[in-house]
């Protein structure tokens, strides 16, 4: 009973439930319940610090990440924020990446998806290229390119792509070739059997593709940026602070990485999913995508 | 995909014709591009340097698989170390994941403690841990190995709860009205029930384990493992082995997250009867 | 049709990228008032970043950072830099197979006491003797490292009588300081910085058992055509060497002022230590290259090359004569 009843207020709580004012209090309590543990992990951690417990050369306290992360962030002069520069740079390259992917995974994906000869003889090849690190290919890419942007895009390009292409032709795949031939035979148009059945019927795994997707290329980038990046973005500040021992600058970058990440799988797609998907399909998913 | 030849009355088996258009189907994109790169390296069409022959890149991986590589026996060791980080870190995830996963799918204080930190790490980069971990650890085995652990606990674990919150909680009924132990119950019914969810989740788990560990071994490492291979190559411009070492990694994390856990899963999971969708 | 396509676009992706790659190392015609310098995150780099050195000569010089001595050395390769360095076996494979590639113009940094071995601060170890049995970090190849092993046996010592651990250099400090290592060769700012963080000390420096000179390379392309250039560039880094040598603190303000762009915060009293450890008179003199003749010896006997370089024939002094006048000339404005 126990185990049911929580699963239950956790679904109300998620899909906001019914009625007005108290979902909303429900819902700001099970924010609270959600920040409580964090909470409580961050304030053992300063008390860690400030005892002595722990060597802040080692693992500096919030207190201090917070505070470097402030005049890194220096609010009076936002056009000049060195964390902003570096935050905007590595969004930047994970974003074109990320659209890159999609533009060449989204078509090539249908391409496949709806052809299973092409589909046979690609699938081989997938299989073998979705499980590789992207990471991987960077000392390529460092050679032929040097460092820098390209060879960072790249990489994440090669990070994000496969898993939309695989989760695209996937989607295709499911449709039911029953559904085209009857739309056909009523005498629809290719556009629109592509707008009314194929999209609608790929959306889900479409759009679970994409998140990730987009969090593939972010994972990628902290990995290709360590490796490669030239002046600025968070691996590179990461690495920079390293070599000097800047433990403070350090962990201010690892935590905009995780920040970021976080925002990036729940605040982005976490609406885009119950804005098409569940409203379509009414499916709850627990968790996020890695 | 596969054609079932055995079930298949002879009037309508595939013929020999069919047979052979369909291997050339599945194995032409991936020979004909190596061929062509062969023969254009031969002919010289193309920067030698950047794109060596696939013939040179296997006979690079031959020698520096033997006593004449540099370091002698240079390709096995890097495999061995690169394998025996993932198998130490997979066991730590195994079971802290599979604790962990328990407990928060059996219980409201575990659910309530851990859940949220869960959530809050797992999209986390775990490369990003990375530089933490050699402030505290420093070797690079040590590190690498948490690395592994951390990426594939958080799929452990979420495969394990996703697993519980679909299992039947009338079983643990059954057995708690039939006077069992916690103890019994968690030995008898909930581990083989979790056993499928969690069989899923190292399959999963070392497919990102692998992923992160070829990333922190390029960072980290400063003597053994492919990523530290391929990394180090690209010091020395060596293009022949940065690209048999992308082979690698590419088959062996194929292997590994496939055929390897695959065979395992077959051999439980679709026995049983369960699976579960990832 | 369709499924050409789907065969078609990745493999004329892969023809494009190809193409692409190949005509990637195309070299930038240079300019004879200009230089392209490759440099890395340590101090002397930073503070030459910190100023423009070139304008009192009409030199612009174009400073491009990369993350390692290697990746600077394969951008000079590849004609994307004009100026590059390198040192012992680098320098010395190079001169073996390009040695029509590039000239040796000056000293870029040398001097044992860069090296240092260090225990943490509480360690009751005195001598490197008393770590005998004990674990040492320090990174496999590097110049720090063939120099300790130099001074082990100059101290008749040998590597065996300890453990080495293999580490990357940054990771070292913490290492010591947790005492998962009992002591770590490095090379400065490392040891500076972790001596005035207050965590470790310094207890042997490698001031004496070698220079472990690195040198300033030019391709030879561009002296050929642009030696003027050079003798300028040449000149800043005399200008260089006299401040970091008489003016170690005002250094190590530029230095920390431009790591400071980065969002980095380094310290200015651990960088002005390091400074003062590191020598940087630009002169090539036969000292340092004599250095490099054993390391050709024994990797002509390991078979990694096929002839020992002459090393004196790939040296140009006449740019840092010219040089010295120039940088006089310039003090003397």
């Amino acid at each position: 009973m126990a185990s049911s009843e929580a699963r239950v207020q956790d679904a109300t709580a998620q899909t906001g439930g019914v009625g007005g004012g108290s979902t909303r209090l429900v819902a700001l309590r099970s924010f609270a319940e959600f920040l409580l543990p964090i909470v409580v992990l961050l304030l053992l951690w300063e008390a860690g610090v400030r005892t002595g417990l722990i060597d802040p050369t080692i693992l500096p306290a919030p207190s201090m990440i917070v505070g470097r992360a402030w005049v890194l962030l220096d609010p009076s002069h936002p056009e000049r924020s060195l964390l902003l520069t570096h935050i905007a740079a590595s969004l930047w390259r994970a974003l074109v990446a990320f659209a890159i992917a999609c533009g060449v995974a989204i078509p090539l994906g249908f391409a496949l998806g709806l052809s299973p000869i092409a589909y046979r003889s690609a699938s081989p090849l997938l299989s073998l290229l979705l499980p590789l690190p992207a990471v991987a290919w960077t000392p390529i890419f460092l050679v032929g390119f040097g460092q820098g942007d390209t060879t960072i895009i790249s990489v994440c390009f090669l990070g994000a792509v496969f898993p939309v292409l695989y989760a695209t032709i996937r989607g295709v795949q499911s449709i039911s070739p029953h559904s085209l031939w009857v739309v056909r035979s009523m005498g629809a148009r290719r556009s629109d059997i592509f707008v009314r059945v194929l999209l609608p019927g790929c959306l889900p795994a479409l759009i679970s593709g994409l998140k990730l997707g987009m969090a593939h290329s972010w994972r990628t980038l902290v990995a290709a940026e360590m490796l490669a990046a030239l002046s600025r973005g968070l691996g590179y500040m990461i690495f920079a602070a390293r070599a000097y021992m800047d433990v403070s600058t350090m962990f201010v970058g690892i935590a905009c990485l995780a920040v970021i990440g976080m925002l990036v799988e729940h605040g982005l797609f976490g609406p885009l999913e119950s804005a098409t998907v569940r409203k379509w399909y009414g499916v709850s998913r627990v968790g996020g995508a890695r | 995909m596969s054609l079932q030849v055995a079930a298949v009355p002879a009037e309508q088996r595939p013929s020999r014709l069919e047979r052979v258009a369909d291997a050339a189907l599945t194995m032409g994109p991936v020979v004909l591009p190596l061929v062509l790169w062969e023969l254009a390296a031969w002919m010289g069409w193309i920067n030698t340097f950047l794109f060596p022959s696939p013939s040179r890149i296997a006979a690079t991986l031959w020698t520096q698989s033997g006593p004449d590589g540099n370091p002698p026996w240079g390709i096995p060791l890097h495999v061995a170390r690169s394998l025996t980080r993932l198998l130490a870190g997979m066991a730590i995830a195994i079971a802290l994941g599979t604790l962990v996963g328990v407990v928060i799918g059996m219980t409201r204080w575990g659910r309530f403690i851990f859940r949220p930190l869960i959530s809050a790490l797992m999209p986390v980069p775990t490369l990003a841990w990375t530089p933490v971990l050699l402030l505290a650890v420093g070797i690079d085995d040590r590190a690498t190995i948490i690395v592994v652990a951390i990426a594939a606990s958080f799929e452990i674990i979420y495969t394990i709860v996703a697993g519980l919150e679909m299992m039947n909680v009338r079983v643990f009924w059954v057995a708690q009205s039939m006077g069992a132990t916690p103890v019994q119950i968690f030995w008898r019914v909930i581990l083989p029930g979790v056993l499928p969810y969690l069989i899923t989740g190292v399959r999963l788990g070392t497919g990102y384990a692998w992923r992160a560990l070829i990333a922190a071994e390029m960072l980290a490492a400063s003597s053994y493992g492919l990523g530290f291979m391929i990394f180090d190559a690209s010091e020395y411009m060596s293009m022949d082995v940065i690209y048999g070492g992308v082979v690698l990694i590419a088959v062996l994390g194929y292997l590994l997250e496939n055929v390897l856990i695959g065979r395992l899963e077959a051999a439980t999971i679709d026995k049983w009867g369960v699976r579960v969708e990832a | 049709m369709r499924p050409f396509l789907a065969h078609g676009m990745p493999w004329a992706a892969a023809a494009g990228l190809a193409v692409w790659l190949s005509c990637g190392a195309a070299a930038a015609p240079a300019d004879s008032t200009s230089i392209r310098v490759g440099t890395q995150a340590v101090p002397p780099d930073e503070v030459y970043a910190a100023r423009d050195w070139g304008k009192p000569y009409n030199l612009h010089v174009d400073l491009k950072s990369y993350s390692s001595g290697g990746d600077i050395l394969k951008a000079f390769l590849g004609r994307q830099l004009d100026v590059g360095n390198g040192g012992s076996a680098r320098l010395v494979s190079m001169a073996a197979q390009q040695a029509d590639q590039f000239y040796i113009v000056a000293a870029n940094q040398y001097g044992g006491n860069r090296y240092g071995v260090m225990v943490a601060k509480s360690s009751p170890v005195t001598s490197v003797a008393e770590l005998k049995g004990k674990k040492i970090g320090a990174v496999t190849g590097s110049g720090a490292y063939n120099t300790f092993r130099v001074y082990l046996e100059k101290n008749g010592l040998k590597e065996s009588d300890f453990q080495l651990v293999n580490m990357k250099v940054e990771d070292l400090r913490a290492a010591v300081q947790q005492g998962i290592l009992d002591a770590a060769v490095a090379w400065e700012p490392h040891v500076a910085i972790a001596e005035t963080m207050g965590v470790v000390k310094r207890i042997q420096s490698m001031e004496g058992v070698n220079e472990s000179p690195n040198f300033v390379l030019v391709s030879r392309e561009f002296a050929d055509k642009n030696p003027e250039a050079v003798t300028r560039y040449v000149a800043t880094l005399i200008d260089l060497a006299d401040l970091i040598t008489s003016r170690p603190s005002e250094a190590a303000s530029l230095a920390v002022q431009e790591i400071g762009k980065k969002g980095v915060q380094a310290d200015v009293k651990g960088l002005e230590l390091a400074l003062t450890r590191i020598k940087m008179n630009p002169k090539v003199t036969d000292t340092l290259l004599d250095e490099l003749v054993p390391i050709a010896a024994s990797m002509h006997a390991a078979g990694k090359i096929k002839t020992v370089p002459d090393f004196k024939k790939l040296v140009r002094h006449d740019f840092y004569d010219a040089a010295v006048k120039l940088s006089a000339a310039n003090r003397a404005r």
